[in-house]
């Protein structure tokens, strides 16, 4: 028994796993671990791996005794293990010493809990843990020059199609409320806690430049005092309002948005920017 | 391709059975996919989230990895790998350093290569070379390096040549030694000894078995990578790593010291390391991208298979030396 598992895990993971990635890509939530542009890619190389895994079930079935050493011209390849002599074939896996199996029992302990989270956890998003040890705004992500170019010339249209991130790009590179006027805000996110300063609260996006393992929150201050009452931390929300000079001049922020409207929304199908 | 076994029919009902197990893991999947994940406390869950996109990110490359390494063993006559290299010591350990351009796989994908390399009559400072540079100097880690770097503070160009250097440094010092087959352990050595075994499987099943078997070596190490970089992103605030990040010495040995926890493989590496980069001075970023795919906790516990404990030692320790040097080197220059 242990000895087919130590055999049969290796497939067992690989299988698994891609199987949920095929799921996580035709149920279009890929997106919520990895950018679009590996979507593809990663889809594929899933569908190889389930194949192959099918395909080698296929051939141990036909001969019990497999996954055996792939011999012949790869003598010596099968790596991985200390006892890999000729003629052993799943005695292979099961190794002698004490460091040894305690490594392989806590590999697959985590192995089949990670897969089993797979399995049953729904994929969520990153959420205010994250936010509180990443600290908001803290990289240089939505600096760019292009958005305060855009910002300074454009028209409503090219307003509304404004994130959180070119916002908060272009708060970084000016401060002149004049700038702001006339300038209709209307962007979505969520609620997210200012640590230093209790009258505004944070409307956050994750920007996601690979995987969501280097998500960095980005987020404009919203000024609502009281604002816990109203809103939990997390909530996903519309805001519609415009930069105005901050009323508390105790705060660390010199404009915020003064909002006209908050209304609760649906959590985007995408919630990371990428 | 050709089944070996008369027993087509209990072949059909192997497969049959995976994809019935499919069927139900979908309809598991499907079923669960709305359940609320409150029970659940939410750094756990950010944490398994973070994990989870590493595995997710890495796997693709693993697959790849595996079936090029099959494709190199199985079906590319043995002999190309030979008739390329030049007579000369130094030249002959200079093209090997190139020869992931080829062989565009990760570190771990590249221990089975190298043993290989060894079994089919490479010296072992020769394989020692090849293992150390074709994660880095391979098409896949150069693009990925490209797409999350540029060339922005020359670390692009840095890990190539820091790689060639390391590859090649430690090469020449191994081939120094008066008896090379004492680097390797007694097992593979005797295993090197005895010539290949014959065998009845077609290739096609003998790729089939193959890619189980790396599937088998690979992806719980890949899975607990996962985990611990996981954890690690919940647990050490970012302001830590800030306060390490600015000392020019400092800061790469930390980046040195997470780049040999994670062990993450070279092809996705600098996606891992990029929210770094705004925090840590380029040459730390370059410490991680150098050691990583050459000293980490699943590539000792993967080159044990064939080296001697005494030659990881001296192996690890100079590719720090090398490492740190270089890294504090580019920190004080930039």
């Amino acid at each position: 028994m242990w000895r087919k598992f130590a055999t049969w895990r290796g497939p067992l993971f690989i299988g698994v796993t891609s199987a949920m990635i095929l799921w996580l890509y035709f149920s279009g939530q890929l997106s919520l671990y990895i950018h679009p542009r590996y979507h593809l890619f990663t889809a594929v190389m899933s569908m190889i791996a389930v194949i192959a895994v099918l395909w080698g079930v296929g051939y141990a079935s036909a001969s019990p005794s497999r996954p055996r050493r792939a011999s012949g011209d790869a003598e010596g390849l099968d790596h991985g293990h200390p006892h890999d002599h000729e003629h052993e074939h799943e005695e292979d896996y099961l190794p002698s010493g004490r460091w040894s199996m305690a490594a392989l029992v806590g590999s697959s302990v985590l192995g089949l809990a990670t897969i089993l989270a797979l399995v049953l956890l729904p994929p969520t998003t990153l959420g205010s843990v994250t936010v509180e040890n990443r600290a908001i705004n803290q990289s240089g992500l939505g600096d760019s020059a292009s958005s305060l170019e855009a910002a300074s010339q454009g028209d409503d249209a090219s307003f509304a199609a404004f994130t959180v991130r070119e916002w908060a790009g272009i708060l970084r590179q000016t401060s002149d409320p004049a700038f702001f006027r006339g300038k209709p805000v209307d962007v979505i996110g969520f609620v997210a806690e200012d640590p230093q300063n209790s009258e505004v609260f944070y409307l956050t996006r994750f920007v996601v430049s690979c995987c969501s393992v280097d998500a960095q929150p980005v987020g404009i201050p919203i000024s609502l005092p009281d604002w816990q009452s109203e809103w939990p931390a997390e909530a996903w929300v519309r805001v519609t309002g415009e930069f105005v000079v901050n009323p508390n001049l105790d705060e660390s922020h010199p404009l915020v948005v003064r909002p006209e409207n908050i209304e609760p929304t649906e959590q985007p199908r995408e919630p990371y920017l990428f | 391709m050709t089944v070996a076994t008369p027993s087509s029919f209990r072949v059909v009902g192997g497969v049959g059975l995976g994809l019935a197990g499919l069927a139900v893991l979908w309809l598991l999947r499907v079923s669960t996919a709305d359940q609320s994940v409150d029970s659940v406390p939410a750094p756990v869950m950010d944490g398994l989230t973070l994990a989870l996109s590493v595995l997710i990110e890495s796997l693709p490359f693993i697959v790849l990895g595996i079936t090029l390494s099959i494709v190199v063993q199985l079906w590319i006559p043995q002999r190309w790998l030979f008739r390329i290299l030049p007579a000369n010591r130094f030249g002959r350990r200079f093209v090997i350093s190139l020869l992931g351009m080829f062989l565009p796989v990760c570190e771990c994908g590249n221990v089975p290569l190298a043993r290989g390399l060894v079994a089919r009559g490479y010296s072992v400072s020769d394989s020692m070379t090849f293992l150390l540079a074709a994660p880095i100097i391979n098409p896949v880690t150069i693009i990925t390096t490209h797409q999350a770097f540029g060339f922005d503070d020359g670390i692009l160009v840095g890990r190539i040549l820091g790689a060639i250097l390391i590859a090649n440094v430690l090469g020449w010092v191994f081939s120094l030694h008066p008896n090379p087959e004492s680097l390797l352990t007694t097992r593979f050595a005797a295993q090197c000894a005895v010539g290949p075994s014959a065998t009845s499987a077609s290739r096609m099943q003998r790729s089939s078995d193959m890619f189980l078997r790396e599937a088998t070596v690979l992806m719980p190490a890949l899975i607990v990578g996962s985990l611990v970089a996981g954890a690690i992103q919940v647990l050490v605030q970012r302001e830590t790593l800030v306060a390490l990040g600015q000392d020019p010495l400092l800061s790469v040995l930390a980046m040195m010291l997470l780049a040999f926890v994670i062990s993450i493989c070279a092809n996705v590496d600098s996606f891992f390391i990029l929210p770094f980069a705004d925090t840590f001075l380029p040459g730390s970023i370059l410490a991680f991208l150098l050691l990583g795919p050459i000293v980490d906790i699943k590539m000792l516990a993967l080159l044990r298979t064939t080296y001697r404990n005494s030659t990881l030692v001296r192996l690890t320790v100079l590719t720090a030396l090398i490492t740190a040097a270089v890294g504090t080197a580019v920190n004080l220059v930039a």
